[in-house]
């Protein structure tokens, strides 16, 4: 009896919900079409097929307000089912298309058809967003070693190709300051049609591929379940998987074709109904849907509500500011029920290439290589004989000038890197993962977001105002990824996790901010983008300062980090204290990422490339590493610089988007060795 | 007598020989002009005005683009490229080896230690005037005028500023002969990639030129910060029956995403004839030279229609 009362019950409840799914929706719906037109419900309706030739709300209605009601209709449910599926296929609540480098690889798409013509020959204007998207969530998928990786894998690769495809869509973006006001126009997502041709091909896309996933729901219950007990029940893994990945890139690339990007939909909707209890795939796939249109259309009527009295908002701002505290709701609860598997940095085997003294003298020959490259190009390559001269005091005063900034800018990259590369080394050592970088777990990302922050919003404070707000965010999002993940029973993974999700949300918070303040492009991309541009000798001093401070204590902590790979029981069998270890590592890493956010903006990859580069040189203990990879990553934030300010001369690249865009084969290295 | 026929002639002769020993210098001053650099394309347009070529233009490549530039005087002067407006080249700016430098506030402040230690510098508010009623067209002339007064060039700018009023004294008068009364106008631009327009409001600089054409502006919008409101397609039907003047760039914008749509072709100002599209090689957010450039054009194509 009693169990068939609470079968009741629990029906009754889970009737209630769809009802209330439903009417919600269909609610914003009609509001979102009738704001601002005198129209009833009847006119609305007649107006789909056909417009009412002598009837301006009539004409309106079907020429422009309905394709976009569509077009926010489609968004929502189609982000809403792609998060779903993301999340089922890699088992991460916070999987999204934003995180799996979706959104950035359809940025990137309609970026290089709006700047470049020849490719706008190959790729149409209208498919431009959804090959991306396609192209860049193909590239997650295989680099993460397909079907068969860990969520944290898929989810940490998704981001670095994020990065890269953003960083390659900013320059593009910077190059061509016409076409890249547009591009940063689109970049805070806009949900406004001009006919019913996107709307109405999205929906053809959508409803197929919908019908599929509900076929599927079934086979995402038992993914759940882990993939021993999922293939002890017979599933076929990788068919299941793959379906639930490519239906998912699928529907986030018609998404972003209709509105920009908007990620936060496909974050926010299938955990909101998680949280409430709802966890069968047959049910969610709907409801999440449901949620999704309602979270759309209600975002873009307030910015219909809102244009008509003041400004033209962004729809992804509404989005974003519903999905911030969804995404600290996330990831508090991830840190309570995670149990995602860690995965150890693989030590690199590979006998030793080179012994001590070779390789010494080679990082050595390295640096000074790379300085004087950096020296020597520029605007105009300068001749040794010209350089000499000038390290003899000896130049004439436009050269001397020209190369003292050179100097500048060269010392600065030089110091940065090498701040950015001991962060790496520290944190991969803490989070275990051979993908831990500071801009993978959102402390670069935040660093800048705080730094814009205090920019628009207490200009009074000036640049020093600007770069304490830079270090205090670095820090902030360190101590809120370790506070979150940090705890006896968590993989070190989920620390990675919750990261992302964190990046993910400071990036494009950080994008907003700047398109609703009124930048102009070119200027906005400028502050997104790390650069050595106009920094002066008391950034060098600064630099100087934090890096010579924690060198030594990042050589203390480095003689236990071996340690934390054994798993924290062992370490603290052998006497560790290891909570204080890990928040140390932590904490430290940090700062020195976000002293470089504070001086250059974000710079990306260099943290990630510093120690890969330096264990295939030398592989050993974490304290054998600290030397190369603070040399490594000095070397290539020089040479990053040096190809910023020289391949487009006079034009410059800001060596944040140029180490994003080398970057991106040797982590595909990496992550194919790995 | 003699004495002072002696004093005379030795004052005669210090004067004549002080304004001799001076007169070549002043004439020096006249003649060689000062090495300018312009980070933003209007004080190029002003150095222009006031009979100087700049010795670097920052986009160079797209200022020649534009239709008030004579691309062979630029070229026969040898003006380099000073990278992109936002982040020029210092190398480069130090290469031309500049005595004035000219920028905009909102894209040069954060460098202008490092721009006033190369040569001196002047940065100006640009269209940049916040949501404030400032008059843009005002500001431009402004500028100008303090410009010319910097170096020693007042009676030049004088000179520019009296043209532009001629010119546009000119302009209106055969556009009133052939109206009549003022006509109603919207000037807008079509961003690429995107479905919203930007409509100018009434103290934006092509909206004050317009003015000055005897047009009246039919936007009553707040300026995001640059002079424009940006707004989705619907608000075009509350614009009535107006002179839509339309800038669009490249083959993917609002314009040739809306053209296509049978409501388009139901607005009024469509339906009507009075839409005109625009190219951006008439810019108007420039100085005099752009501004005659922009208003000479529009009055043709009014005077056509």
């Amino acid at each position: 009896m009693s169990i068939s009362s609470s079968d009741e019950e629990r029906f009754a409840w889970r009737a209630a919900m769809i009802a209330a799914c439903v009417g919600i929706a269909l609610g914003l719906v009609y509001l979102h079409a009738a704001a601002g037109i005198d129209g009833s419900i009847s006119t609305i309706l007649n107006s789909i097929f056909s417009a009412q030739v002598n009837d301006p709300a009539g004409m309106m209605l079907h020429y422009l307000r309905l394709p976009r009601t569509l077009a926010a209709i489609l968004t929502g449910a189609c982000l809403a089912t792609a998060g779903t599926l993301f999340q089922a296929a890699t088992r991460n609540p916070l999987a999204s298309p934003g995180i799996l480098g979706v959104t950035a690889g359809a940025q990137l798409f309609v970026a290089l058809v709006a700047v470049v013509p020849a490719f706008a020959l190959i790729v149409p204007h209208t498919l431009a967003a959804t090959m991306g998207g396609l192209v860049a969530g193909g590239i997650t998928w295989l680099v993460s070693g397909g079907s068969g990786a860990g969520p944290v894998r898929i989810a940490l690769s998704g981001m670095a190709v994020s990065l890269m495809a953003g960083a390659a869509a900013a320059a593009l973006a910077l190059l061509d300051e016409t076409s890249g006001a547009s591009l940063n126009l689109w970049g805070g997502g806009s949900l406004v049609q001009t006919d019913w041709s996107a709307s109405v091909g999205a929906l053809i896309g959508f409803l197929p591929a919908f019908l599929v996933t509900l076929i599927f729901a079934r086979q995402l219950d038992i993914l759940l379940l882990g993939d021993d007990t999922a293939r002890m029940l017979g599933q076929n893994l990788l068919l299941v998987r793959g379906v639930a990945l490519g239906l998912g890139v699928w529907l986030s690339a018609l998404a972003v074709t209709l509105a920009g990007p908007v990620v936060f939909v496909g974050l926010v909707a299938p955990n909101l109904l998680r949280l409430a209890g709802v966890s069968r795939h047959i049910l969610v796939l709907p409801l999440a849907a449901l949620v999704g249109i309602a979270l759309t259309v209600g975002a873009d009527l307030l910015v219909l509500l809102l244009s008509a009295s003041t400004i033209e908002l962004p729809v992804g701002v509404p989005i974003a500011l519903v999905g911030a505290p969804v995404l600290v709701m996330l990831a508090w609860s991830q840190a309570r029920e995670s149990r995602a598997t860690s995965e150890f940095a693989g030590r690199y085997r590979t006998p030793s290439a080179f012994p001590i003294v070779s390789s010494s003298v080679f990082l050595i020959m390295l640096l000074i290589t790379a300085g004087l490259i950096g020296l020597v190009s520029g605007n105009r390559l300068m001749s040794p004989s010209e350089v000499s001269a000038f390290l003899r005091g000896a130049a004439p005063v436009d050269l001397h000038q020209i190369l003292e900034w050179r100097a500048l800018r060269v010392t600065g990259a030089a110091l940065g890197g090498a701040l950015l590369g001991l962060s790496g080394l520290l944190l991969q050592g803490v989070i275990r993962n051979p993908l831990a970088s500071p801009e993978l777990i959102g402390i670069t990302q935040t660093s800048g977001l705080f730094a814009v922050v205090v920019l628009l919003l207490f200009p009074e404070f000036g640049f020093l105002g600007v770069q304490a707000g830079a270090i205090a965010g670095g820090l902030g999002a360190a101590v809120l990824v370790a506070g979150l993940g940090l705890r006896q029973y968590l993989a070190p993974s989920a620390m990675a996790l919750i990261g992302l999700g964190l990046a993910a949300f400071t990036a494009s918070a950080s994008t907003a901010f700047v398109i609703v303040a009124g930048f102009q492009a070119s200027q906005a991309a400028t502050w997104l983008a790390g650069s050595t541009y106009g920094v002066s000798a008391k950034d060098l001093i600064v630099l100087a300062v934090a890096l010579f401070c924690l060198i030594p204590v990042a050589y203390f902590l480095l003689s236990v980090t071996d340690m934390l790979g054994f798993g924290r029981q062992k370490a603290s069998s052998l006497g560790l204290n290891v909570q204080v270890t890990e928040w140390a590592h932590l904490l430290i890493g940090a700062l020195c990422a976000s002293v470089v956010a504070a001086t250059f903006g974000p710079v990306s990859f260099v943290g990630l490339m510093a120690p890969h580069a330096a264990r295939l040189l030398n592989p050993g203990r974490y304290r054998d590493l600290l030397a190369a990879s603070v040399i490594i990553g000095a070397a290539l934030m020089m040479i990053a610089d040096c190809l910023g300010r020289t391949l487009f001369a006079p034009v410059e690249i800001p060596v944040g988007l140029m180490t994003a865009i080398i970057g991106a084969p040797f982590i595909l290295f990496v992550l194919r060795r790995a | 007598m003699t004495t002072f026929g002696r004093r005379q002639f030795l004052a005669g002769l210090c004067a004549g020989s002080c304004s001799y020993a001076l007169a070549p210098r002043r004439l020096m001053a006249e003649t060689s002009p000062p090495r300018v650099v312009a980070l933003e394309w209007r004080y190029a347009d002003n150095a222009r005005s006031l009979g100087i070529i700049p010795v670097g233009i920052a986009d160079l490549a797209e200022y020649l683009k534009q239709a008030s530039v004579d691309r062979k005087v630029l070229e026969a002067a040898g003006t380099m490229d000073m990278g992109r407006r936002q982040e020029p080249s210092l190398e480069a700016i130090i290469a031309a080896k500049p005595d004035l430098i000219l920028g905009v506030k909102f894209r040069h402040e954060r460098i202008q230690p490092q721009l006033s230690q190369i040569s001196e510098t002047v940065l100006y508010n640009y269209t940049q005037t916040g949501n404030g009623k400032s008059d843009q067209l005002e500001l431009m002339i402004d500028e100008l005028r303090q410009f010319g007064e910097k170096i020693g060039r007042s009676d030049a700018a004088k000179n520019a500023i009296g043209g532009l009023d001629g010119f546009l004294a000119k302009q209106a008068g055969r556009l009133a002969s052939k109206y009549g009364k003022p006509q109603r106008i919207v000037f807008a631009q079509f961003p690429g990639g995107v479905n919203n327009v930007r409509l100018f409001t009434s103290h934006s600089l092509p909206v004050r030129l317009l003015d000055r054409l005897g047009l009246e502006n039919a936007w009553e919008g707040p300026s995001e910060g640059f002079g424009f409101t940006t707004v989705g397609p619907e608000r075009l039907l509350t614009l009535g029956d107006v002179t839509f003047l339309g800038v669009a760039v490249g083959s993917d914008n609002s314009y040739t995403r809306l053209a296509k749509n049978p409501l388009w072709q139901g607005l009024p100002f469509v339906r009507s004839g009075k839409f005109v599209a625009l190219t951006d090689v008439d810019w108007p957010f420039g100085g005099i030279p752009a501004a005659q450039a922009f208003t000479g054009k529009i009055t043709e194509i009014l005077l056509q229609g």
